[in-house]
């Protein structure tokens, strides 16, 4: 037998075979699964994305989505990008596009492209969205870094809203990551210290905004299970420190954290394990722990349908679906209100990104009613909502790496229409 | 589209080709050719595919009457037309801005600028089709007289938007026949795959490195982190290059056309004269040809002809003065070898002239990559201690660790040396044994390498296009 041409055979077998399966997948997926993300993202052919070349942009990536065989080819990618290094890399560097934590955890939301564009790009000028991760320790953290623009633009719409709202009592929470409270100072030093970029963005606050301490108790607590090892976001338990920070300074007593009647769920991987897919911090999985609040409520959404709401701020049937952080809230939602039987005239407003989700929950027990806008879904005003809810406590809640780039003030700008 | 694409990999080109071979007669395969290769330019750039049509018409319809009046005074005019309509285009689309800051600069004038992006290939096509014309008036070629089989020379694919610089007299006769094979067609998917795995296994990994390292963490640069951020630029531009030109030519054997080699192992020269005989080859052949020679050559004022094709080498490379800076100085350590240097080169042990090629040509790279000049300079200065800067931070410790097995391989992969072992050694010994086991080993090496470079695409790790500013 003559094996003359195998080379050309097996390639061009290999480039039909994953070619014509993959149509065929295309085709499977958008019948059977309607719902998939990947669907909503995909850009409708039209003559305006086929001349500005979004549409074939928008397919590349569908089509990425749908190959055949698509995790097993990812894992071994990611295997083969490891071996670019000596030794099994306990301690790894790894790149990350911004976009891609983001749709790890809001995956229940949709992130278009008309989203990623806002949040993206200032003044047209398309900025960085390549960050690193760091693996340390069987964890995985992202790094911060810092631009001076985005820190003053954000303590600037903030400002605007102390100005806009007078009557309110305003309050910034800043959120400091997990590497921020690493051993080594070594590799703690590869991120810009968070601790730094806090102060900073405080001293440019107005006297009109307080700002809410929370590096410090964090810090005192940092052996505790503050972070998980494997998603982006700090557990519950970081969480509570935090509101017990917040509720003192509004005059509140907190039950220690023992008092909570606790669940937990375990072999949780979260965000940072989907973008790496490393093997080094799957193999201990974390656990979730979720804190039921004392005061009963009532939990609804005012723009989309939350999945698996049962009228509850912890949405516990997510504990054993994939994305287990979205227990907290159902994930990141546009608008939602909740109603406590309490009587005590707080009556609170809550922007924030993701990591206010597992703080949220906490709230119940101080306040009657509590609204929480996500400013990268909620597309309509704040004025309308501080006035329909009679609000009295505007708390905004960020994780401190809002420095890496400018993408908050936009949007709280918008949300106030000065933009 | 690009070549290190699924949509390219998956759906085209088995598209392309089962179509391409399920024909026999060749004027539809051309046509199959040239509507691929249209879909392809127009595939992210539909707008610009028409300057790419209306620049190979004007050319075609010249050349034949270059041709006509060939020896009257005509010709020379339907030349002049056909340099003057090619330089514009690639003077307006690439250049205008350029001119227009810097005229507005020095002269107070208030010159507007146009808004798009550069037309992919634009710099790559407008010398093709110039050469055409200018060989044609040279009678180097004959004048193609149907207009499809003009189209396709200037629209293929393969070498559209990446180069190499394909001259019409180079594949003149295979427009007009070609011959397809087995052996060709085994040899270009060797070819194809060898580039694609230089593209998508070294130069993105290399590139993400060059990403952290001198884009997003410039401002906390160290001494040894400019280096070593260089040296992976070094690899980067040569891998994502060279691995272009490899895809092209391998895509060119599988449809039956004959490409030049376009890099020769640059990184392996004794001299920066090597170098640039190694280095993108088909440029530096266009600019001799159509520039250098015309101009007097070697035989009268050598200076400044050198100096003019190098300003102008610089310049291609993109509008801005850090690439004219970039030729000029590859302008000067050329004239400089010519001189002297090269005498002495010859007479120092072997190691002394690579230590002096490769640190020539990494200061070289600061200069092409780093197009903001303070940028430029700074990273000088930094590079050889004249400002303050850590020697090293622990990112870059952590960032060579992790990168560390790559180097080795990439070094090895810059040099002949794994083409010399498998020619030499491994393929001979295969033969002796069984010419089946050696066919075999192509194919299963060209199968992992498939598997290997899919993954890569498909997780999603960085894969940026090089040549928009070319």
């Amino acid at each position: 037998m003559k094996l003359k041409y195998s080379t050309a055979v097996v390639f061009c077998l290999f480039i039909g075979f994953f070619g014509l399966l993959s149509l065929l997948n295309f085709g499977n997926k958008l019948i059977t699964k309607p719902e998939d993300r990947q669907e909503m993202t995909m850009e409708k052919l039209s003559k305006q994305s086929l001349l500005d070349g979004s549409f074939a942009t928008s397919f590349e990536s569908f089509f990425s989505e749908q190959f055949v065989m698509r995790s097993t080819f990812v894992e071994f990618g990611k295997e083969v990008e490891l071996l670019k290094g000596i030794g099994s890399g306990e301690t790894q560097l790894l790149d990350h596009h911004v976009l891609d934590i983001v749709q790890t955890t809001t995956s229940v939301q949709k992130i278009d492209k008309k989203l990623e564009e806002e949040l993206y790009s200032d003044d047209g000028v398309k900025e960085t969205t390549w960050g690193q991760i760091l693996i340390y320790n069987s964890a995985a953290m992202t790094l911060n870094t810092f631009s001076e623009t985005a820190a003053i633009n954000y303590a600037d719409s903030i400002n605007r809203y102390g100005e806009k709202f007078p009557a309110l009592n305003i309050y910034s929470m800043l959120i400091p990551t997990q590497v921020e409270f690493i051993e080594s100072d070594h590799y703690r030093s590869l991120s810009v210290p968070q601790s730094e970029t806090i102060a900073q963005i405080n001293t440019l606050l107005s006297d009109r905004i307080k700002t809410v301490d929370v590096l410090g108790i964090l810090h005192e607590h940092r052996n505790e299970y503050l972070y998980y090892r494997t998603d982006h976001h700090w557990t519950q338990r970081g969480a509570y420190y935090a509101y017990k920070v917040f509720a003192q300074a509004l005059g509140e007593e907190v039950p220690a954290i023992d008092d909570y009647s606790m669940s937990t769920a375990e072999n949780f991987l979260g965000s940072l394990y989907k973008v790496t897919l490393n093997k080094s911090i799957a193999e201990t999985p974390d656990s979730i722990e979720v804190f039921d609040p004392f005061t009963a409520h009532s939990y609804k959404s005012l723009q989309d349908q939350i999945k698996y709401n049962d009228g509850q701020v912890l949405l516990k049937k997510w504990l054993a679906e994939e994305e287990k952080y979205a227990v907290f809230l159902g994930g990141d939602q546009a608008i939602v209100e909740i109603q406590t039987e309490l009587k005590n005239g707080r009556r609170m407003l809550v922007l924030k990104d993701s990591f206010a989700n597992a703080l949220v929950p906490f709230l119940v027990d101080i306040a009657e009613t509590i609204i929480v806008v996500d400013p990268r879904f909620y597309d309509g005003d704040i004025e309308s909502i501080v006035s329909e809810y009679e609000i009295t406590d505007l708390l905004f809640v960020n994780y401190a790496s809002i420095t890496r780039r400018d993408v908050y003030s936009p949007l709280y700008n918008k949300l106030l229409s000065l933009e | 589209m690009v070549f290190s694409s699924l949509v390219f990999l998956f759906l085209f080109l088995p598209i392309n080709l089962a179509l391409y071979y399920s024909v026999k007669q060749a004027t539809v395969r051309n046509w199959i050719l040239i509507i691929f290769s249209l879909f392809f330019y127009a595939y992210g750039e539909p707008i610009w595919v028409s300057l790419l049509v209306f620049s190979a018409t004007v050319d075609y319809t010249l050349g034949k009457l270059i041709e006509n009046y060939r020896g009257e005074w005509q010709s020379k005019a339907f030349l002049a037309t056909s340099v003057v309509v090619n330089l514009s285009l690639l003077g307006f689309f690439k250049y205008w801005n350029f001119f227009a800051s810097n005229g507005n600069f020095l002269m107070r004038t208030a010159l507007p600028y146009h808004e798009f992006l550069l037309p992919i290939g634009i710099s790559f096509y407008t010398f093709q089709t110039l050469s055409y014309s200018i060989d044609v008036y040279r009678g180097d070629v004959v004048a193609q007289r149907q207009y499809h089989k003009f189209l396709l020379f200037v629209s293929l694919f393969h070498q559209l938007v990446a180069g190499p610089i394909v001259r019409y007299k180079d594949i003149a006769e295979e427009i007009e026949h070609r011959v397809v094979n087995g052996e060709r067609f085994s040899y270009g998917v060797n070819r194809f795959v060898q580039g694609l795995a230089k593209k998508v296994i070294f130069s993105n990994t290399a590139g993400s490195v060059v990403n952290n390292v001198l884009v997003n963490g410039f401002d906390h640069i160290s001494v040894v982190g400019i280096w070593f951020g260089l040296v992976m630029y070094s690899f980067q531009i040569y891998f994502d290059f060279s691995g272009y030109s490899d895809m092209a030519i391998g895509l060119g054997q599988m449809f039956g056309f004959t490409y030049k080699e376009n890099f020769n192992y640059p990184y392996i020269s004794r001299s920066v004269t090597e170098f640039w005989r190694r280095w993108h080859i088909s440029l530096g052949q266009f600019f001799k040809d159509y520039v250098y020679i015309p101009l007097g050559g070697s035989k009268s004022s050598r200076y400044r002809n050198i100096f003019v094709v190098w300003m102008l080498t610089g310049l291609w490379h993109g509008a801005n003065w850090n690439f004219v800076l970039w030729g000029m100085y590859f302008g000067v350590l050329l004239l400089l070898e010519k001189s002297f240097l090269l005498n002495i080169l010859e007479r120092l042990p072997r190691l002394f002239a690579h230590i002096y090629v490769l640190g020539g040509v990494l200061i070289g790279w600061v200069l092409f990559f780093f197009t903001d000049l303070g940028q430029g300079l700074i990273v000088f200065q930094t590079m050889f201690g004249f400002v303050e800067a850590p020697l090293i931070t622990p990112e870059i410790v952590l960032q060579i660790k992790n990168n560390l097995a790559f180097i080795g391989v990439a070094s090895i992969a810059s040099t002949p040396l794994l083409e010399q072992c498998y020619l030499k050694y491994l393929r001979p010994f295969l033969y002796n044994r069984h010419n089946n086991i050696a066919y075999l080993t192509d194919a299963v090496i060209v199968c992992m390498v498939m598997v290997v470079v899919t993954s890569l695409l498909i997780s999603d790790t960085y894969n940026p296009f090089l040549y928009f500013r070319f």
